[in-house]
């Protein structure tokens, strides 16, 4: 079993630290995640035009270049079954926004509930 | 509390002149005055707001209330101005109760100045052949970060004092027990800090350990700054105590943990091996329901098993939870990480707690350390530390190095790792490494 995914998010460390939960989440499920990562808006619309369709996505709303709605409206564009959350430290700011999102997650990052809603989010157990 | 105009101040050394005496709003509002002209972060102050008390037995029949309330204040105060600066500013604002101000560049050793205090008093006083004790209370706030005023924050170091007080005889107090009391200021932090991680404003900075047994750099520890675009460097014991209010210290601890992975890589490339990482680890982090998962992610992912990483832990985490924390020591031992005990001397950790613990490393806390060269006790507790951690199999780190004669001193006694200022301050790693390889 295969699976795409992109992550998006400015702050680098939390881009490393996804990819290294849903690594970790590889070898739990086995698995196989290929993960694209883009820092900003315009990398991440690049990736959504240039790649095939996404599983799911992982978006920090809070971007230099736009918010994460922008991703997600991009994606869902090209295929109404790609999965999205939106991850942010203040989710009630982006209450309009979520209708677009299939998960709301508040930062920061753990690990153990990163996990938890990637495998539901990628419908993983079933 | 007594209200601002209630109070008296009867003294004040500092270099402007004042006339005494002066109420207390006129010192404040003097006071507010001289901070609003230095913009910060250069205006930042340590507060101490200080009690003696515990000399009720003095009160002898020869002795009337002024002559016994003189000699005891004439005595206090020139112990107090003893261990002052030129620059610092002392009143007296209450019968025993006395605030000093002092200007602060260095957040590291914020308790340094109350620690000398307490130590000052410690020794039994004699006034006229009578011989009786003075205890102390003392709390420590700082300015502009808790309190958006000199008077917020004075009142702030007050209530500190009464915890310490309430702590036992000779306490001190830089944290806020109650939640009750929380400035604005303090509010403001909380809310910042979830995104001051997220916008690189916390950064990390590394405290080297010498061996003077090897001669050379074998560890270091890690340390959180907060750099904030309006206040500057919010000093640690501000920012750490809001972060465990907040709930934001878990995820502080994991970037240290990975900020650690990215150094020991760092050190490799520059081929410096056999080198230790020390991390704090708050025991509001330890407790928490999924520490070891996260901790065992942590270790995989970032292949911290190949590198000597250790955990620093404080005597305060024995009060509660001992079996957890005994079963948890030892599944982080497995790991393959040393535990030190931080600070050790200052809490309430038995000889006993201290064979049973799954300890590799104790911390002697800077106040036995500083000035042991000059204090015959400290030396001989220190020795006695010595003795009781070898027949343990625990090492010693010594805290608070400062000069060369106290290195000296430790070094005849038994050598040991040393940390401190003498070695040199917090710094960033490329400047730590710069150091290494510069010995």
């Amino acid at each position: 079993m295969q699976r795409r995914v992109l992550i998006v998010d400015d702050f680098e460390y939390n881009l490393e630290f996804e990819e290294k939960v849903i690594k970790s989440l590889m070898k739990e499920t086995k698995v196989f995640i290929t993960v694209d990562v883009a820092l900003n808006v315009d990398e991440a619309l690049q990736k959504i035009t240039k790649n095939g369709i996404y599983d799911a996505m992982v978006i920090d709303m809070n971007l230099p270049d736009g918010t994460g709605a922008d991703i997600a409206e991009a994606a869902l564009a090209k295929s109404k079954k790609t999965k999205i959350a939106a991850l942010t430290l203040y989710p009630s700011e982006y209450e309009e926004y979520y209708t677009l999102f299939d998960q709301f997650l508040r930062k920061p990052i753990m690990p153990l509930d990163y996990k938890k809603n990637f495998r539901e989010l990628l419908d993983l157990d079933n | 509390m007594k209200k601002q105009n209630d109070i008296q101040v009867l003294h004040v050394v500092h270099h402007d002149t004042f006339s005494f005496p002066i109420d207390y709003k006129t010192f404040l509002s003097s006071l507010e005055n001289r901070f609003l002209s230095v913009p910060a972060p250069f205006a930042s102050n340590v507060i101490f707001y200080i009690e003696f008390y515990g000399f009720s037995h003095f009160y002898g029949s020869e002795f009337n209330m002024y002559e016994r309330d003189q000699m005891l204040i004439d005595k206090i105060g020139r112990k107090l101005l003893s261990l002052l600066d030129k620059k610092d500013i002392l009143a007296r604002v209450g019968d025993y109760r006395y605030v000093i101000i002092r200007q602060s560049i260095s957040y590291d050793t914020v308790d340094g100045l109350a620690e000398q205090i307490v130590h000052a008093f410690s020794e039994p006083c004699t006034i006229n052949g009578q011989m009786f004790y003075i205890y102390t209370s003392i709390g420590i706030a700082l300015y502009p970060f808790e309190g958006e005023n000199i008077y917020e924050v004075i009142r702030i170091a007050e209530v500190k004092m009464k915890q310490a007080k309430q702590n036992g005889r000779n306490h001190i107090s830089t944290i806020l027990d109650t939640q009750s009391f929380v400035s604005n200021r303090q509010t403001d932090l909380k809310k910042a800090l979830p995104a001051a991680m997220e916008n690189g404003e916390i950064t990390f900075v590394y405290q080297a350990q010498y061996s003077q047994k090897y001669e050379r750099f074998t560890g270091a520890e890690i340390l959180a700054r907060w750099e904030h675009p309006t206040y500057g460097e919010i000093p640690p014991c501000v920012f750490i105590p809001l972060a465990e209010q907040s709930g934001m210290i878990v995820s502080l601890s994991i970037h240290t943990i990975v900020a650690a992975s990215k150094a020991f890589i760092a050190l490799e490339n520059e081929n410096i091996d056999d080198f230790s990482l020390s991390v704090n680890i708050s025991p509001l982090f330890l407790t928490t329901n999924h520490f070891y998962q996260t901790l065992e992610f942590l270790i995989e992912e970032y292949t911290l098993d190949k590198y000597d990483l250790h955990f620093e832990i404080t005597e305060e985490i024995f009060f509660e939870h001992t079996d957890y924390l005994m079963d948890i020591l030892n599944k982080i031992k497995k790991l393959g990480i040393k535990i030190e005990l931080d600070d050790f001397g200052t809490g309430y950790t038995s000889v006993k707690q201290l064979a049973d613990l799954p300890l590799d490393i104790v911390k002697v806390d800077r106040s036995f350390i500083q000035g042991i060269d000059k204090d015959i006790k400290k030396k001989d507790l220190l020795k006695a530390i010595i003795e009781m951690t070898r027949a343990l199999g625990i090492e010693i780190i010594a805290e608070g190095v400062e000069n060369i004669e106290e290195d000296k001193l430790i070094k005849a006694l038994s050598p040991l790792t040393v940390q401190g200022y003498l070695y040199g301050k917090p710094e960033p790693l490329h400047d730590l490494i710069a150091k290494i390889r510069r010995r």
